[in-house]
Order: C-alpha cells, then structure tokens, then sequence
C-alpha cells in the first residue's frame, strides 16, 4: 500500500523525517545507499520529484551525500549523525512540554510524572 | 505504411459483422430464388437471375459499409481520431476495407450468375445473341462502372457525414441534419443544372466511347472465333471526360472530407 | 510544454472555458481539480486536438494542435471505449502499430504489472481491468505529454493504488509533462507536482503541492474548498 502521509506538514519534510528516523532505528546505517530517487517514490508512493527534494534537503543537512553516478548514502560522519539525534531529541521533548504546559502541568509535575512512567515502563519491560 | 494496414486490418474486422451479414443475405436471397424456381424447374435461373439483379445493387455497397462502419466510430471517436494517420488515412483505410468485402459479394454473384448461364438450359438463346466474350466484356464495364458508381455514393456519404458531424456540436443535431440535407440538395441542383449547359457538354464531351467498341474489341481480344451479334445501332455511348470530371469532383470532395476530419471534428 | 493562450471554449449551450491562461512545464505531475462541469475534461480535449478552442490557441512543444497532435500527446480518455472484438494482447499490438514510440517491452512490463491477461476479451473486461489497460497504453508510449481524464474514477481502492504506483513506475519526468484531471484528490497528493484549481471555466488557482502546505499549511481539499466556498 501506499504510506499515508499527514496532511498538516509538506510531503518532502515528512519524507525527512522518515529517512531521519530510520537512520536512528538503525535499519539505515551509516554509508548505506539510499534507494533512488525513483524507487524511493515508488516505495512510498511519491512524486520522483518530490524525493529529490527530499534528498536536497537531508544533503543540506548533511545526513546525506550524493556520490556522482554512484546514488545517494547516509553520511559516515558520527558527529552529524549524534547532532541529529540530539535535534530530535530536543524537537520531540520541547512538542511534549509545550502540550503539557499548555494543558496546566508545571515543570516539576511533569518530571514526576516522567519519572514514574518511566520507572513502570522499564520494569514492565525486565519482567 | 505498416501503421495504415494495421488499420485496414482493424477496419475490416470492425466491419465483418456487416460482411457475414451481406455474405448471408445474399445466400439467402439466392438461395431462396433457387428454392422457389426449382419447384417450376429453373432452380438454377431463377438463383442466376436473383444474383444478376442483386449485382447492380453493390452500387449501394460502400456507401452501407461506411454507414455501418462511421456509426461504429461515432462512440468511440477519441480513440479513431486520436491517432498520427492524417484524415485522408484513416478514411482510405475504411474504403479500402469496404471495396475488399464489396469485392467478395460481387465476385460471389458474378460466380453465382455466370454458373447459371454455363449450366442452365433455359439459357441457350442467350447464347444466339451473345458470346462468352460478349457476356465478360459486358460483365467487366458493368463491373468497373459498379464499382466507380460505389465510391462515387460512399465519398459523398462520407463528406456529408463528416459535414454533419462538424455541425453537430456547434449548432445541434436537428439544425445540421437540416443544413445537411438542404447543402445535398444544393449541391445535386447545382451538379443537375450543370450537366445541362454547353460549358458542361464542352467540359466532359471528349474522348467519345460507344459501348460497342468496348464489346466488340474485347471479343476481338478475347475470342477470334466467335463472331459478334450485336446490332450497331443499340449502341451507349459514355465520354472519359464526363468519368475524368467526376473523380475530380469526388477528388475534392474527399480532400475537404479530411480536412474537417483533421481540423474541425470533436469529439 | 504546454501552452494555452486566451482560450475560450463556448459550446451551443454553455462556455465551458473563459480566457484561460496556463503553462505547463515537462518534468512535472500537473494536477486539474475542479467539481462537475468546472472545464476539466474540456481543457485535456482541447490539448489533445480532439476538440477546437472557440478563440486562443494551443501549443505543444511550439506546434499548434490539432488532432494529428496525437504524435505527441498521448491521451487517455475518461471513457472506457475500445475495439471490443480484440483481446488484450490485441490491443496492445494495435496500438504499438499506430504510435511509433509505442514501446512494446514498456506496455508488457505494465500489463504484467498490472496483473492483466493478455488473452482476456477487452469486451469482457471488468471495469477496474479496463482501467489499468488504459493505463497500459497510456503509459507504453514514450511520448512528451501525457493526459490522464479522471484515470481513477469508480475503481475499487486496490485498483486506484496500482494505477497510481503504476504511474510513478512508468512515466519519465526527465522527458514528460503529466496532466491529470480527477477527483480522488487524496489519492493523488503524494503524485502532483502542482494543482491547478478551476472553477466554472477559469483557472481559479495554481501552486505547488509542497509550497501550499509549506506556506499556508493546506492540503489541496482543503485549499480547493476554500476557493470554492
């Protein structure tokens, strides 16, 4: 099937996110070849166009670089790759507190509250 | 070349429904002559008979065929003109596939006619009047003409098709069935007005023919040792001219044809 | 290219198109959206030389249209009309013997692809079948623009997700310029390129997919009922 894509962010920005994500997953390793542009719109049933933009814009962000003639491939430069991991991090922490706040918790209540929820979390995972 | 057969191939297969459908009514209709003179003992005359008058009727033939074959069309007119073939193509391969099945129900009467007159013998007198030879050399300018008359009909049908279809979708279908018919009539009164004034006769009149040269030349041709039996004074007389002048007319009849088919038709 | 200049369309009762300006790039999906009777159908006609502007003029790649324009466009039509008494392999035979860059390895693969018999009657075809023919024969022609009336309209989901995977396989942007009308627009919104909104015979709106969410943080629905409301 197609992969279903949110309609509040632009299709190129949620393909980055995806490769982004995989490449923290681990399932795309550094020096591995991306698929080409055109098998990566096939894969996930997008404009061919609309992947290069996506490829621009990780090799902007310098997670990815082009090889001429040889295809696209995740960097090998860890510091990059532990600085997106660090962005995410942070992007994904500051959506969390932000809809916390909004809905009344402070700082300390959401610590707590992460405390807890984690300590549970990973015990339920040992047992 | 090769992309127009495959076209007559495809407009031959549209048209053999109406094909089998003119094979087996002509079966039928001889058939059924045959049937009801052998009761009377002439089965075989009577089915020659039956075919030698459905023979005159193929004048009819390619204008039916293209009849048939444009309404086939009509449905499906994005896909019969979205194609790189210029108009005259498309149309040339839809004539020619018609004279290929007109071919083989006239060939099949004239078989039907001439077994009759070979085996029949109520025919005998015939045989004082006429030669074989006389009898192929009539049958062949009969032939000829049948086919000339045949595409003359069908390119007028189809002008006036193609006319019609032109107008159809920018004044409605009743106003230019109208403007149809009244620019047919136009055109007959005109051709009908023509051929009676001197400029027509001076036109056309050359290259005088009386129909018993044809005949009697074949028979020279054909037969040294049967003489000829027909009187002098029966004699037709056509003028190439008038032939000459009427393909060109059909000529640039055809050529406006593919040019609205290319420039003014929608689908 | 595309090009339309001033085009007008008026039939014997409506207009269909009023003074239409577009320009269409090759290497782009272009879609055409717009409710019932908007123009769509009118415009893909109108550039397939199938049907003559009442005033402007169309240009493919510089060349003013008509039908025989059909050496450079290859056009699908909404409707399913085909020559019932071949089958499909005929069918594709026929039409790689009227178009010159009909390619006959492309049209195979597709229709293998698209899980289509080749000995099945195209008279008793089901409709979701006829749907990816068309998509065979459309596609298998290595040809500088192609036009796609409503290729999704009343097929089943399985059906609508081949066709539009089908697409992205086969077309070559490098060297085409696609033109789809349909109203399946989620469908279709991973595939444009640009959307090209029209409303009652004019072009209402034109903008990139990306750039619309990117920028006014819209899908095309909702981008298309705005200007509709």
């Amino acid at each position: 099937m197609v992969e279903t894509f949110n309609s509040s962010a632009p299709i190129y920005l949620q393909l980055v996110e995806r490769i982004n994500r995989q490449i923290l997953r681990g399932e795309l390793k550094p020096g591995d070849k991306l698929p080409s542009v055109r098998d990566m719109g096939i894969q996930s049933g997008v404009n061919p166009n609309t992947v290069s933009r996506t490829y621009r814009e990780l090799e902007g962000m310098k997670i990815v670089e082009t090889r001429r003639g040889q295809g696209t491939f995740v960097t090998e430069n860890h510091e990059i790759l532990q600085n997106m991991r660090e962005q995410l991090k942070q992007e994904e922490i500051s959506h969390f507190v932000a809809s916390m706040k909004a809905m009344g918790y402070s700082g300390h209540e959401i610590m707590n509250g992460l405390k807890t929820f984690l300590t549970h979390a990973e015990g339920s995972e040992s047992e | 070349m090769s992309a127009w057969i495959s076209l007559v191939k495809k407009e031959f297969r549209l048209g053999l429904p109406a094909l089998l459908f003119t094979v087996i009514a002509l079966i039928f209709i001889v058939g059924l002559a045959g049937y009801f003179g052998a009761r009377h003992g002439h089965g075989i005359s009577a089915a020659a008979i039956a075919a030698l008058v459905l023979i005159p009727i193929h004048i009819f033939y390619l204008l039916c065929y293209m009849f048939d074959s444009l309404q086939k069309e009509r449905k499906k007119l994005h896909l019969w003109l979205h194609n790189p073939l210029p108009g005259y193509s498309l149309l040339l391969a839809k004539l020619v596939s018609a004279l290929i099945a007109m071919s083989i129900t006239l060939f099949l009467s004239c078989v039907i006619v001439l077994f009759g007159l070979k085996f029949s013998s109520d025919n005998k007198e015939i045989f004082h009047a006429f030669s074989w030879s006389n009898i192929f050399s009539t049958g062949i300018f009969s032939v000829i003409n049948i086919y000339l008359f045949a595409l003359d009909f069908a390119i007028w049908f189809i002008f006036l098709w193609v006319f019609y279809r032109m107008l159809t979708r920018r004044i409605g279908g009743f106003l230019s069935f109208i403007i149809t018919l009244v620019l047919f009539g136009v055109l007959a009164y005109l051709d009908n007005l023509l051929s009676g004034t001197r400029f027509y006769e001076w036109l056309t009149h050359w290259g005088k023919v009386s129909l018993v040269d044809i005949l009697t030349g074949f028979n020279f041709n054909f037969s040294l040792n049967h003489g000829s039996h027909l009187s002098v004074d029966n004699t037709t007389v056509f003028y190439i001219g008038s032939y000459v002048f009427e393909a060109i007319i059909v000529a640039i009849l055809f050529c406006i044809t593919s040019w609205i088919l290319d420039k003014k038709i929608e689908v | 290219m595309i090009k339309l200049e001033h085009v007008t369309k008026r039939y014997l009762k409506a207009t269909a198109l009023k003074t239409i300006h577009v320009t269409l790039e090759t290497g782009k999906i272009y879609g055409l959206i717009g409710s019932n009777g908007s123009g769509k159908s009118t415009t893909l006609k109108l550039i397939a030389g199938l049907i003559q502007p009442t005033k402007g003029s169309i240009e493919v790649d510089g060349i003013r249209v008509d039908r025989r324009i059909a050496a450079k466009v290859s056009y699908l039509s909404e409707l399913d009309e085909y020559y019932g008494f071949y089958n499909v392999r005929q069918t594709i035979d026929f039409f790689a013997s009227q178009f010159s860059d009909f390619n006959r390895e492309k049209a195979e693969t597709i229709r293998d692809y698209m899980k289509l018999d080749p000995e099945s009657k195209v008279k008793h075809l089901s409709k979701g079948n006829r749907g990816r023919l068309k998509m065979v024969l459309t596609l298998a022609r290595e040809v500088p623009v192609i036009l796609m009336d409503e290729p999704l309209s009343g097929l089943d989901p399985m059906v609508r997700d081949s066709i539009v995977k089908g697409l992205i396989s086969f077309i070559d942007l490098e060297h085409q310029v696609i033109l789809i009308t349909t109203h399946e627009i989620k469908e279709v919104e991973t595939l444009l390129d640009e959307v090209i909104v029209i409303k009652n015979g004019e072009i209402a709106g034109q903008c990139n997919v990306d750039d619309l969410r990117y920028e006014q943080n819209m899908t095309i629905v909702e981008w298309m009922t705005k200007i509709y409301e």
